[in-house]
Formats: C-alpha cells, sequence, structure tokens
C-alpha cells in the first residue's frame, strides 16, 4: 500500500511541475489566502483575530477544505483526460490512489 | 493458471433503459487470441469493463483467470494489462516517464524497469524521442506506447481495445506480429476487441460478433465463414445469355446464378467439384476467361449476421 500511494505521489509530482500554469495559479491562490486570512481579517478583528476560538477553528478547517477541492480538481482531470480508468484497470487500489493524491497535495496546499 | 481464461455466465448490463450486454456466455482457452467483433455502441467496450471488474454486472457472472470478476476483480487486474477504449496516457509526462510510472505501480524493480522500458521503446520506434511530452506525439505514436504500458509487466492476460487504431499499415502489422509472437512464446491470452475485420481473421482462433449487446455468432474464422454462407464461384468472359443462366440453375449442385456485365456469380449448395460447370458453360458458348473458387470473407460473414439481426429488430419493432 505505502509503496502505491509513493506512486502515485511519484506521479503526481512530476506532473505539476511540468503543468507551469498550475504552480502559477497555486503561486496565486496562496497570495490571496494570504491576503484575505493573513492581512484583511487581521486588520478588520484586531487582537481577536488571533485568540478566539471560532478563528482558530476556521484555521484548522481551510487547509482541509483546500485540500479535498484540489484533490477532487485532480480526479476530476484524470477522468477528462481519460487517464481515471486505465489508473482504475491497474493493480493499484481505490484507496491507494486516493490516498497518494491527498497525501501529494497536503504539503502542496500547507505551503 | 486456468485451462479457461475467461468465462461468462448470461453477463448483462444495463444502463437505465439500455441494454448494453445482453446475455453473453463466452469461453476464451488460455493462451489463445479471442476477438470480439461488432459495429460502434455493440457493447465490446463494455464487456471489457465488466471483465476487469470496472463494472458491475447487472446479471449473470463473468470468470477471469479463475477470479470472480465483482469479488476478486483487484486479482484480475494483477494479472491483466489493458488497453482501453482511450490510450490513458499522461500527455504532460514523456513516454519514459509514463512507462516509469505503470512500472513502479506494478512494483517492477528499478533496475528491470529501465531495462523493460528500453527494451519496449526501442522495439517499437520510439526509443529515440523517449524524452518528449507525450502531447507532442502523433495519435499513432500515442497508440503505440499504450500498448507498451499495457505489456510493460508481462500480463497472463491482455485486453486490448482496437488496439490497431490510428497506427499506419506498416505499425499494424508489426503489432500483429509482436501479438502473434506474445501468445506463442509466453502463452498470453488476448481479449481482443477490433473493427478490423482482416486483423482478426489473421490473430483469433476464436470470434465472437455482438450486435446490439447480443452474441450473434460465435466459432474459428473458418467455422463463421461456412456457417454464414456456402462458396460461390466467380466466372469472367462473354456469353452470359439467358440459356445459360437457366442451364446453371437447374443444376442440383447451384443454388443461383447471376450475372453482371462480363461477370457470372454462380453460388453453389456445397463444396462440389466445379470442373463440370466449367465444361457447361464452354459446351454453351461461353467464353471464359477466368474462373475462382472462393468462400465467403469473414468481412460478408459479418456484414451478413449483422444486417440479419438489424432486419430481425426491425421486424420485431
Amino acid at each position: 500500500m505505502i509503496n502505491d500511494i509513493l506512486s502515485i505521489m511519484w506521479k503526481e509530482i512530476r506532473e505539476l511541475i511540468l503543468q507551469r500554469s498550475g504552480l502559477r495559479g497555486g503561486w496565486i491562490g496562496l497570495l490571496i489566502l494570504i491576503a484575505v486570512f493573513g492581512v484583511l481579517f487581521p486588520l478588520q478583528s484586531g487582537p481577536d483575530w488571533l485568540v478566539t476560538p471560532t478563528t482558530i477553528l476556521m484555521w484548522a478547517w481551510v487547509p482541509f477544505i483546500l485540500v479535498n477541492s484540489v484533490v477532487a480538481d485532480s480526479f476530476a482531470g484524470e477522468r477528462e483526460r481519460h487517464t481515471l480508468e486505465t489508473l482504475l484497470a491497474s493493480r493499484l487500489s481505490d484507496q491507494a490512489i486516493l490516498i497518494g493524491k491527498f497525501v501529494q497535495q497536503s504539503p502542496m496546499v500547507g505551503e | 493458471m486456468a485451462s479457461t481464461a475467461i468465462k461468462t455466465t448470461n453477463l448483462s448490463r444495463e444502463f437505465g433503459a439500455i441494454q448494453a450486454l445482453n446475455m453473453l456466455s463466452i469461453e476464451v482457452p488460455a493462451g489463445s487470441v479471442f476477438g470480439f467483433l461488432g459495429p460502434n455502441g455493440a457493447g465490446k467496450t463494455t464487456t471489457i469493463r465488466l471483465l476487469l471488474g470496472l463494472l458491475e454486472p447487472s446479471q449473470g457472472k463473468a470468470t477471469v483467470l479463475g477470479y470472480d470478476s465483482v469479488n476478486q476483480a483487484d486479482q484480475i487486474r494483477l494479472q491483466s494489462g489493458a488497453l482501453l477504449e482511450h490510450n490513458g496516457l499522461y500527455e504532460r509526462l514523456s513516454a519514459e516517464n509514463n512507462l516509469e510510472f505503470y512500472g513502479r505501480v506494478w512494483r517492477i524493480p528499478a533496475a528491470e524497469r529501465q531495462v523493460r522500458i528500453r527494451e519496449l521503446l526501442t522495439n517499437l520506434g520510439l526509443w529515440e524521442r523517449r524524452e518528449e511530452p507525450v502531447s507532442n506525439w502523433s495519435r499513432g505514436m500515442k497508440q503505440k506506447l499504450a500498448m507498451a504500458r499495457a505489456l510493460f509487466h508481462r500480463p497472463a492476460l491482455l485486453f486490448l481495445d482496437e488496439p490497431t487504431a490510428g497506427l499506419d499499415p506498416s505499425s499494424a502489422a508489426r503489432l500483429r506480429d509482436d501479438l502473434e509472437k506474445l501468445v506463442e512464446i509466453e502463452g498470453v491470452t488476448v481479449f481482443l476487441n477490433t473493427h478490423n475485420l482482416a486483423e482478426a481473421e489473421r490473430l483469433c482462433q476464436q470470434i465472437g460478433i455482438i450486435r446490439n449487446g447480443r452474441l450473434v455468432a460465435k466459432g474459428s474464422p473458418r467455422q463463421l465463414r461456412a456457417q454464414a454462407g456456402n462458396p460461390q464461384m466467380e466466372v469472367t468472359g462473354l456469353g452470359f445469355t439467358g440459356q445459360v443462366i437457366r442451364a446453371l440453375q437447374d443444376r442440383p449442385e447451384v443454388v443461383s446464378a447471376a450475372h453482371h456485365n462480363h461477370h457470372l456469380t454462380i453460388h453453389l449448395r456445397e463444396s462440389v467439384d466445379t470442373a463440370p460447370l466449367v465444361s457447361l458453360l464452354v459446351n454453351l458458348g461461353v467464353q471464359v476467361d477466368e474462373v475462382i473458387k472462393s468462400q465467403s470473407s469473414l468481412e460478408e460473414v459479418f456484414l451478413s449476421l449483422v444486417n440479419e439481426e438489424e432486419n430481425s429488430g426491425i421486424n420485431h419493432d
């Protein structure tokens, strides 16, 4: 299972490196995120932004939601490019494909 | 390995109101090439998806390499290679990376992976362009690479959905040669969906003809030819008068005779000696240039079966 996850991660990283627009989009998304959560909201809320439980809860959910959306996009992309069926017809389990994509995307979003 | 590689019993699949596959029962012996022929939308690709466990049947059962296609699909996929309807290549990656990825998926050790990639790409004439993104390649080159990917881990069973579509004639011929060799040397079983009747005739020991999800004929190419049509005799010459046609039709071994310009077609009842018919024609004053005795081609068989099925469908309606 670990090897299968690593194989998927290997492929995802290779594709991401070669997808220049994807990298650019990722950086833009990250900048927007920093601008909204790191500048706009703190300016509006003041010190409360860092100490209230609601804020902490929200911060904890943001990466999870982002990773989910990126992984869903990745599956949709595989389906559109007709690569998903071949991948599913290989020896990889559905779980290995899902976890591989999830694990690979997590540090990217965390960045 | 089981002596029967694939066995389906009343395998059926519906998509809403559409019956994509209807009570398919076939047996494919291990180490043989089974050709699945049918027009577009006949249910060929659905059959491959069912056999690989990518779809569940609405009814019936399939056993592949001794494993149940619903409960043991992972075991089937472990021992199978597939070239599906779409080539499934990662277009941004190079050919080398595409194969490297699937080599990792199949857990082939790194050193062996490199040797295998070189061997396959060299054999298919793609080695020089191995570092280019696949998106720059022609359709035929992509198809060859997809074929290499399907063969990469030396599977016991290969599912091929139109493998020579988009290939130039020499590449297609080479691919057929490779397939023949693979079956002969490594005992690989091949389930081949194709529209190419000449390809099916050359490669397949058994053929199934499918139409509207129903298997309409099954057998070796020879059996199918014999089943669908009696031998016929083509005569080229001059003097095909009404009297000649009537004289031929009176002969017990002749089913029908018809002429068009300088060609006479005689449908024979069975495999008979044609010399007396030629003598009769000569005695009746026909100037015979050429006589060819032939069996129905697989294409004629296919068209007659498909049209027959279409007409019976119309009659049912």
